[in-house]
């Protein structure tokens, strides 16, 4: 069982779904690619038990293969209790959005296709999380948009086009700027140290990054993540590209793909540039602030539901950059939390639009009124996914908003002021949109009052009791998710513990220096293809944390 | 060796001089046998020349691995021709793209009815030859006479279809401004001939490094100077470089799409090899003045060609304009001016072949029997009434654009690498902000092709010029004895002169062929480029010393 390649497992199974998809017929494909997500789930959650004990490193779980050594190039996948929860959560999503998609592989249009690019995007999306050889990162970074601009633009609204290609010109702008980013990263390191050019994550965590070149470099890297994560003033793309999107498809990209900007943040910018988010930080969260509270205005005023929950989305998504910036263990971890809780909140309230929308043929808030004598059901998983999108205690999203709070309080009082104000606005649109739809009087002659009235359906409901489900079980026991994180954000946080502030400019002057063994620790030879190995590698000695290098230099 | 015409002079050529051009030698034996070939059969079966030209195409590959691998390999023929790595690289990519540019011939052919079929491969095989030559150089005098071969060859080719108006004009315009660019490289080389005794490019090179970094002062200084700026301009134009880059579109758009296809690769290869060449190898003294030239004309050329490309409608013009974005950031290697950029340069030639050779195969396959129909509208709905050749075109273009695991990827990695190892940064920002213009131009072809509709009304042909009036023909004969019974059909002849559907017409299977090997390719240079990168190296360590 160990030396089965597992997270790559992870990665390729949706691979193979997509295969499938594409030249099975429509419900035929259809099982298939549900299959396929189904296993790829499976294998996720097998990660839980092996990941989860709290006490696993970072970059813990290894599998690395040479790809373009000269280049630095290799196919390093790594996992951690800070993306173990997103696989899974990544995984989650694409068994709901497919299971969403029935319809469409019944009776819609060009199915094989749209299937397809869903399990591609999931493949793409897999392989961002848990890629950390930085090419190869960019690589799943750029995969990722290429199912999702097809997936808008083939299969959207009638501004489809438009909102792709603003969709891809946004996005791509900030990623191409990562990878001249991710370029400079690997030569200023191998530069400063002598030492031949890479670009694994662990390996460059060891040499550490010129203090001169971070903040230029995490400008660099930023970029691609705050467009991703549609922070202020980067959002232009959003709320178009919400707004033309299928709803399964949204269940994907804004339940997930919008997490891996913030996830980037946290794997890459955080430890790799201590110095230059440290000097950086206050902008972060003042955009944070500020994408917290105009995005709210937004939501409050938008007449489209569509467009709301689109706001309501990156606004959200603000409180996660906020938690991350407050640069301490509570922010992060509540970060980390509040991306899982965002995801499953978000997907199953653009699943509750879509089915209003399918009813009623109509997003125009104005149109809607009295729904809920006539939906009862419907109007019931609406409150409870409303309620916890706007933090009500008891329900998931509470405890990752109040983590990522709490951190920004300890490290800033006005920023942790500012980001709070949000729960005003929050309740108001949150409960403006539930009883502008549900209560109230239908508006006469509209097309609410002529629609038909059937309640959920046995296949709406499927995707959504396990959102529903999570969005409670996550509230009682919360803890489910920070266990496994512990450790790993604490190595993050301990490079901006204020007694080291230069521990990062020379390592092993003064401060902790973590090792990461990516490769050298155990390498068990599962398959010999000619010359190339796999490897899959473990950190056997992860659990003693003697063995955690602690080099104090100097005493 | 410098003054070797002062005494007579004898030079035998030894068996390993011959063994060392046998791929040229192949390819000039396939040239002569189609041309040979063409003498029997009837017009209008003349596939199997493409035939001839193809097992020439392989043959020559196979004696390039050989060479390779196990050849003995270096100057020949008393230091005319170099047959080092470089040139057995760059042997490679043109033999591949002839290959392709075969595969995609009989069917356009067929279609465009193109009448000189003999001469066509002839003289398709020939501009191999010519790029083969140029590229295996290492005399300037044998640079000129291999760019003399291709170019020759080129413009007649470029003019082949006699009954289209828009061909000829090709034909002309390239021959009279490339002739006035071929004229500039030759002054050039002949000042260089003056200020440093020798055609040799190894003796130039050796004759300026004895004389210190930069003999300005030395009298033939300023000599020196204006040859390099004149050689600068003849070779930015075979590369379509701006400012030097206003033929392309035109020939690109009016020549015969296959011979487009071709010509866009072979020549970038052969003229890119031959420039550093001349300027990597012999001239790498003098790199503190042609450094900057090639600076600017790099930047120039991506923001121009890109730009230009932005606002095209139609996809072959666009093509056109793509080539010179793309030899932009060949140029950015070509400034950077280190081994790791030189390995960048031949990574991209190799991954622009195989990509854009698929771009303007689908092209080829998707025009109209009149030369027209390759518009954005024209590609509207491809993805419904072609799914492969619209999956192939999305490739494609996603591989221009740059996405990762594509053949594109690798080709700018390495050369945005190289920049910025080589302490050109700013090449490389200015690189990636011109190829997110190019995201725009290459992804509104998928638009085109995914997410709109075809125009309902039939694509009425414009008066250019005349039809031809064997394409209603063309039409019965290819309809066969079954649809002449249609009363339908039989009314054809009388409106297929004036509306021609875009996509009345199936694709020639070899046409798939090339399509699928560039597709294939496309994809395994951006997964697996193992093999690629290290001959790239190989080639880059000859040349760069």
């Amino acid at each position: 069982m160990t030396n089965f390649p597992v997270l790559s497992a992870i990665v390729f199974v949706p691979l193979l779904g997509a295969v499938g998809a594409l030249i099975l017929p429509r419900l035929a494909g259809w099982g298939w690619a549900l299959l396929a997500s189904l296993v790829d789930l499976a294998l996720a959650l097998l990660l839980i038990p092996r990941l989860g004990t709290g006490t696993t490193h970072m970059l813990a779980l290894n599998e690395h293969m040479p790809w373009l050594p000269d280049a630095g190039i290799s196919y390093t996948l790594s996992a951690d209790g800070i993306n173990l929860f997103l696989i899974c959560l990544n995984a989650l999503l694409t068994v709901v959005a497919v299971g969403a998609s029935f319809g469409v592989a019944r009776s819609g249009d060009r199915p094989r296709q749209y299937l397809m690019l869903m399990l591609l995007l999931s493949f793409g999306m897999q392989g961002v999380f848990l890629a950390t050889n930085l090419f190869l990162f960019y690589v799943f970074w750029e995969v990722m948009l290429v199912p999702a601009y097809l997936l808008v633009g083939m299969f959207g609204g009638p501004q489809r086009g438009i909102a792709a290609i603003k969709f891809v010109l946004y996005t791509t702008a900030g990623s191409l700027l990562m990878l001249v980013a991710i370029i400079a990263t690997g030569i200023e390191v191998s530069s400063t140290h002598h030492t031949a050019f890479t670009l694994d994550l662990a390996a460059l965590l060891n040499a550490g990054v010129p203090g001169n070149v971070q903040t230029v470099l995490f400008l660099g890297f930023a970029a691609a993540f705050a467009v991703k994560a549609g922070l202020f003033p980067l959002h232009g793309w959003v709320a178009d590209t919400y707004s033309e999107t299928p709803v399964a498809v949204l269940v994907l990209i804004a339940g997930v793909m919008a997490k891996t900007g913030v996830y980037g943040f946290v794997r890459f910018c955080l430890p790799l540039f201590p110095q230059g988010v440290h000097s950086l930080a206050p902008i972060m969260e003042t955009l944070a602030v500020a994408s917290i509270i105009y995005f709210a205005l937004e939501a409050l005023v938008a007449l489209d539901f569509m467009r709301l929950l689109a706001y309501v989305s990156i606004s959200h998504l603000g409180v996660i950059v906020l938690g991350i910036f407050a640069l301490n263990t509570q922010g992060i971890e509540g970060a980390i939390v509040q991306m899982i809780n965002h995801g499953i909140i978000i997907a199953a309230l653009f699943l509750i639009a879509g089915a209003i929308e399918a009813r009623t043929g109509t997003r125009r808030l104005a149109d809607f009124g009295a729904l809920a004598t006539k939906l009862p059901w419907l109007a019931t998983v609406f409150m409870i996914a409303a309620l916890s999108a706007l933090g009500l205690p008891g329900l998931n999203s509470f405890a990752g908003e109040f983590l990522a709070f709490l951190g920004t309080f300890q490290s800033s009082i006005v920023f942790g002021v500012l980001g709070t104000l949000v729960v005003i606005p929050a309740a108001w649109y949150m409960l403006r949109f539930f009883q502008g739809a549900m209560e109230g009087v239908t508006p006469e002659g509209g097309a609410v009052a002529s629609a038909r009235v059937a309640d959920l359906r046995v296949g709406e409901w499927l995707p959504l009791l396990p959102l529903l489900a999570l969005i409670i079980f996550l509230g009682i026991v919360p803890n489910t998710l920070t266990a496994p994180m512990q450790q790993p954000v604490g190595e993050i946080v301990s490079s901006y513990a204020p007694a080291t502030p230069s521990a990062f400019e020379a390592p092993g002057a003064n401060g902790h220096v973590h090792v990461y063994h990516p490769i050298q620790v155990q390498t068990i030879q599962t398959q010999t293809i000619q010359t190339r190995h796999i490897y899959v590698l473990q950190m056997t000695n992860a659990l003693a944390s003697g063995e955690r290098e602690q080099a104090r230099v100097g005493a | 060796m410098i003054f070797a015409a002062t005494s007579p002079f004898t030079y035998t050529p030894s068996l390993t001089d011959w063994l060392r051009i046998v791929p040229e030698l192949i390819l000039l034996a396939a040239a002569l046998l189609t041309l040979l070939a063409d003498l029997v059969g009837s017009p209008g079966r003349k596939g199997w020349l493409a035939i001839i030209g193809l097992a020439g195409a392989i043959c020559a590959l196979v004696a390039t691995q050989m060479l390779w691998v196990g050849g003995s390999i270096g100057e020949a023929f008393y230091g005319m021709v170099n047959d080092d790595y470089v040139s057995l690289f760059a042997n490679i990519v043109i033999l591949f793209a002839l290959g392709i540019a075969l595969l995609f011939s009989p069917g356009y052919i067929e279609r465009q009815g193109i009448t000189h079929e003999g001469e066509y491969y002839t003289l398709l095989i020939l501009a191999a030859l010519g790029m083969m030559v140029m590229s295996a150089a290492s005399n300037l005098m044998v640079i000129f006479v291999g760019l003399e071969i291709l170019s020759l060859a080129l413009y007649i080719l470029s003019a082949i279809v006699t009954t289209r108006r828009r061909s000829q004009e090709a034909g002309m315009k390239y021959f009279i401004l490339s002739s006035f660019a071929s004229a500039f490289l030759l002054y050039g080389m002949a000042l260089t001939y003056g200020a440093t005794g020798s055609t040799n490019l190894t003796a130039i090179r050796t004759f300026l490094s004895s004389h210190g970094t930069f003999p300005l002062g030395s009298g033939f200084g300023p000599l020196l100077l204006v040859a390099l700026g004149l050689m600068a301009v003849g070779f930015c134009f075979k590369v379509s470089a701006v400012p030097f880059q206003a033929w392309t579109p035109d020939v690109y758009v009016g020549a015969p799409t296959s011979i487009t296809a071709f010509m866009s690769v072979g020549t970038k290869v052969a003229a890119f090899v031959g420039l550093v060449r001349v300027f990597f190898f012999a001239l790498p003294s003098l790199s503190v003045e042609w450094q900057p030239v090639f600076w600017v004309i790099a930047v120039l050329t991506m923001i121009g060609g890109n730009l230009m490309a932005a606002s095209q409608r139609d996809v072959k013009r666009m093509l056109a304009y793509s080539s010179v974005a793309n030899a932009g950031y060949m140029l950015i290697a070509v400034a950077t001016h280190t081994q790791a950029a030189l390995q960048g340069l031949f990574i991209y030639l190799a991954t622009y072949a195989v990509m854009n050779l698929g771009a303007f195969g689908v092209v080829l396959a998707i025009e109209r029997r009149d030369g027209q129909g390759t518009t954005l509208d024209d590609f509207a709905g491809l993805g419904r009434r072609h799914p492969a050749l619209a999956a192939l075109m999305a490739l494609f273009m996603f591989a221009l654009a740059g996405t990762p695991a594509t053949a594109g990827f690798i080709g700018k990695w390495y050369v945005f690498y190289a920049a910025m190892t080589g302490g050109h940064t700013e090449l490389a920002i200015i690189g990636v902000l011109a190829s997110l213009i190019g995201v725009y131009y290459y992804l509104r072809v998928v638009w085109a092709i995914y997410f709109t509709e075809p125009a309902t009304a039939p694509l009425l042909v414009l008066a250019e010029e005349p039809t031809p009036e064997r394409e209603p023909a063309a039409t019965t004969t290819a309809g066969g004895g079954v649809a002449l019974a249609e009363p339908a059909t039989a009314a054809q002849p009388t409106t297929s002169t004036k509306v021609l559907p875009a996509d009345r017409h199936t694709t020639h299977p070899a046409t798939w062929l090339g399509l699928a090997l560039a597709g294939v390719l496309t994809i395994a240079l951006g997964i697996v480029p193992m093999l690629m990168v290290e001959w790239a190296l190989a080639a880059a360590q000859t040349l760069f010393k």
